[in-house]
């Protein structure tokens, strides 16, 4: 096996789609390595194929081409049960939407990504309470969705991401649904992640939201433009 | 921070399931399945072999003429004799009953010995092994 030097490493690769008759290429050619514990924003307009980068990353989206390596396993090439583990031992994703479920409370919700983990039901509550101390949601652990602001739903939905300790943190337009204050928390929150070792990726249309990244990747028209 | 390959050894193993999470669906299913066949087989196997062991089973009741009492030195004579499973009198000492595969002995042959053996015997009753001793077992529970 040939170590790698970064934590993810993308390949050559590419994602076609067919659109009727026509071939879309929503990624033409993509090389990137990003090292553990890094914070990257991923940058460009609607359509530049940042948010399919983003779920090839997650192992939801199978390229047409090229290679997805995390941790030296190649992830296209895990049979989907693998790929299922590789998920849920690797990645915590947020939504620009949230995606909270309306009508558990926000700690059923924390507890959602455990329950295919076989964990002990003492421990998942002790662990959901713990990610619920980490972003300030304790005292709202048995409120509905809709009992929360935008803020708190955004925070709640990190919790939710972050509750089985993924090593990677994708973040599709975090901060899309905020106020400019409430974004500023929620980056506040993902920068205090990534301080204590936390591998995030960040997709965002707003440069001001790169701005608060280690390093920003740029990506027009399905390829890289810096 | 620079990337460790032995960081994340634990998940790499959960992914490529060279550490297990606990029984899968399928294991729990077999050993289920085999706890189902290994305790049935404790109730079927015995009661088989039983049944098999009894299949061809016999018992020839006798009484001697004049309702002598079996001697304990003839009945206990009778394992010997090819095809007998066993002899034994009843309480009174009165009635013998023979145990015989019917496959390789008959009524005939063991009157035969009796009478070599020179007692006077009639013949009471010739019943199937199993349906004698369901009827004894009934008769204790009464």
């Amino acid at each position: 096996m040939i170590i790698p030097q970064n934590l993810i490493e993308i390949k050559d690769v590419g994602k076609d789609y067919l659109d009727g008759d026509t071939l879309v290429s929503a990624i033409a050619k993509m090389d990137i390595s990003i090292d553990d514990g890094e914070f990257v924003g991923i940058m460009g307009q609607s359509g530049s194929g940042k948010s399919t980068l983003l779920s090839i990353l997650g192992g939801l989206n199978q390229p047409t081409r090229g290679r997805v390596v995390v941790d030296t396993l190649d992830i296209y090439e895990l049979s989907s049960e693998q790929r299922a583990d590789f998920r849920s031992e690797y990645i915590g994703i947020i939504f620009q939407s949230f995606q909270l479920i309306p009508y558990l409370t926000v700690k059923e919700n924390i507890k959602l990504p455990m329950a295919i983990t076989g964990l002990k039901a003492k421990t998942q509550e002790e662990m959901a309470l713990n990610v619920l101390n980490k972003v300030g949601l304790e005292n709202k652990a048995n409120r509905l969705p809709d009992q929360l602001s935008g803020g708190e739903q955004e925070r709640v939905a990190i919790a939710r991401a972050i509750v089985n300790n993924p090593p990677i943190l994708l973040a599709d337009e975090p901060t899309g649904n905020l106020d400019s204050k409430t974004a500023g928390e929620v980056i506040s929150l993902l920068k205090q992640l990534n301080k204590e070792g936390q591998t995030i990726i960040m997709v965002t249309h707003n440069p001001e939201m790169c701005r608060h990244s280690g390093r920003t990747i740029h990506v027009k028209d399905g390829r890289l433009s810096s | 921070m620079s990337y460790d390959i032995e960081k994340y050894r634990e998940k790499r193993e959960k992914v490529l399931g060279v550490r297990r999470r606990g029984l899968g669906f399928g294991t729990w299913v077999m050993i289920v399945s085999l706890i189902i066949v290994v305790g049935g087989g404790f109730v079927v196997v015995p009661k088989t072999v039983s049944y098999i062991s009894t299949l061809n089973l016999d018992d020839a009741i006798y009484k001697q003429e004049g309702d002598g009492i079996w001697p304990h030195e003839f009945v206990s004579q009778f394992a010997g004799l090819y095809g007998v499973r066993q002899a034994v009198v009843d309480t009174g000492g009165t009635r013998l009953v023979v145990t015989f595969d019917r496959t390789k002995t008959d009524t005939p042959a063991i009157a035969t010995y009796i009478r070599i053996k020179g007692f006077a015997a009639v013949m009471l009753n010739q019943i199937n092994h199993r349906q004698r001793v369901a009827t004894l077992k009934e008769e204790a529970e009464l």
